[in-house]
């Protein structure tokens, strides 16, 4: 049984929606991808003190741990989707327990040199519609079998 | 503030710097994806990664980002009394990463610029990390922005 549902290059049209999936990174999960990117722990995303003396208001959830998740509702879209490219802009702080929304829409599709790439607009954002971080993915999905 | 020079050591603009060579563990594929609930079968499972002609497990894309080197990162001298902050990421899959390979990675200073806004005026700073495998092939390239807020004096 797939993952994630069969989407085919074909069947998809722009406005088409990823997610909206909820969202709350744990400060227990911040400390296990510090392990895992083998950052020195304590650090500023893991110790508010640490954050304080090194000028940042508070910790934050980890950029690269943000588009981990962002890379994730792209994988949960498609059972066959590849993600070729992945662009963020953090525009304000994600903490840790915060609860936030991860979603996606389809702007573009081309064939391009033989892929079929999707291109499409990422954001988490607030329950109060606050854009926290930005994203453009590009993925290429097979086409549908003859 | 507008055309606000920034003092930084400039013959670092476009050297490749080497960081390391990481070899990418299944193990540490299947600890990624544990910690960011990853259940793609392409990363997780090997037999169904190999039904799809691949040798092993493949890295979730970001995967390459753990070997970012936060700090390895030349000292470029920024005359900047601020704190920097990660302003955006990016990472370009161009060949699939699977469990058993090695990454070469090297960072690059691409750029240094100053931009003035509406909260003022914002120092940029570019790095690009270029991830390639052990046939010499360069599998993924990944960009930062570093970003400061200059002090108005």
């Amino acid at each position: 049984m797939d993952h994630a549902p069969r989407r085919y290059f074909e069947d998809v049209e722009l406005g088409d929606e990823l997610g909206p999936v909820p969202l709350t990174i744990s400060q227990e999960e911040v400390v296990a991808y510090c392990r895992v990117w083998g950052r020195p722990i304590p650090n500023r995303f893991t110790d508010p003190e640490v954050a304080r003396h090194e000028g940042v208001d508070g910790t934050m959830v980890p950029g690269p741990l943000s588009m981990a998740h962002m890379a994730r509702l792209v994988s949960g879209w498609a059972a066959d989707v590849q993600l070729k490219r992945l662009e963020s802009v953090f525009r304000q702080p994600l903490r840790p327990g915060q609860p936030v929304e991860l979603a996606g829409v389809v702007i573009d599709k081309e064939a391009v040199d033989r892929e079929n790439q999707i291109h499409c607009d990422l954001y988490v954002r607030s329950p109060e519609g606050d854009w926290l971080i930005g994203g453009k993915a590009v993925v290429i999905l097979p086409s549908r079998p003859s | 503030m507008t055309g606000q020079k920034v003092v930084f050591r400039r013959d670092l603009l476009g050297v490749d710097h080497p960081v390391g060579t990481y070899k990418v563990t299944r193990e540490a594929i299947l600890e990624f994806c544990k910690v960011v609930g990853e259940q793609n079968p392409l990363h997780t499972d090997e037999e169904a990664a190999r039904r799809k002609g691949f040798r092993s497990l493949v890295a979730p894309p970001t995967l390459p980002l753990i070997y970012h080197p936060y700090r390895s990162l030349p000292d470029i001298a920024l005359d900047f009394p601020g704190v920097m902050t990660n302003g955006g990421q990016s990472i370009e899959v161009l060949k699939p990463v699977q469990a058993g390979d090695s990454l070469e990675v090297k960072v690059c200073l691409k750029d240094v610029y100053t931009k003035t806004g509406r909260s003022g005026t914002m120092v940029f700073v570019v790095w690009e990390a270029t991830y390639t495998n052990q046939v010499g092939v360069i599998v993924a390239v990944g960009r930062q922005n570093s970003i400061g807020m200059l002090r108005s004096d």
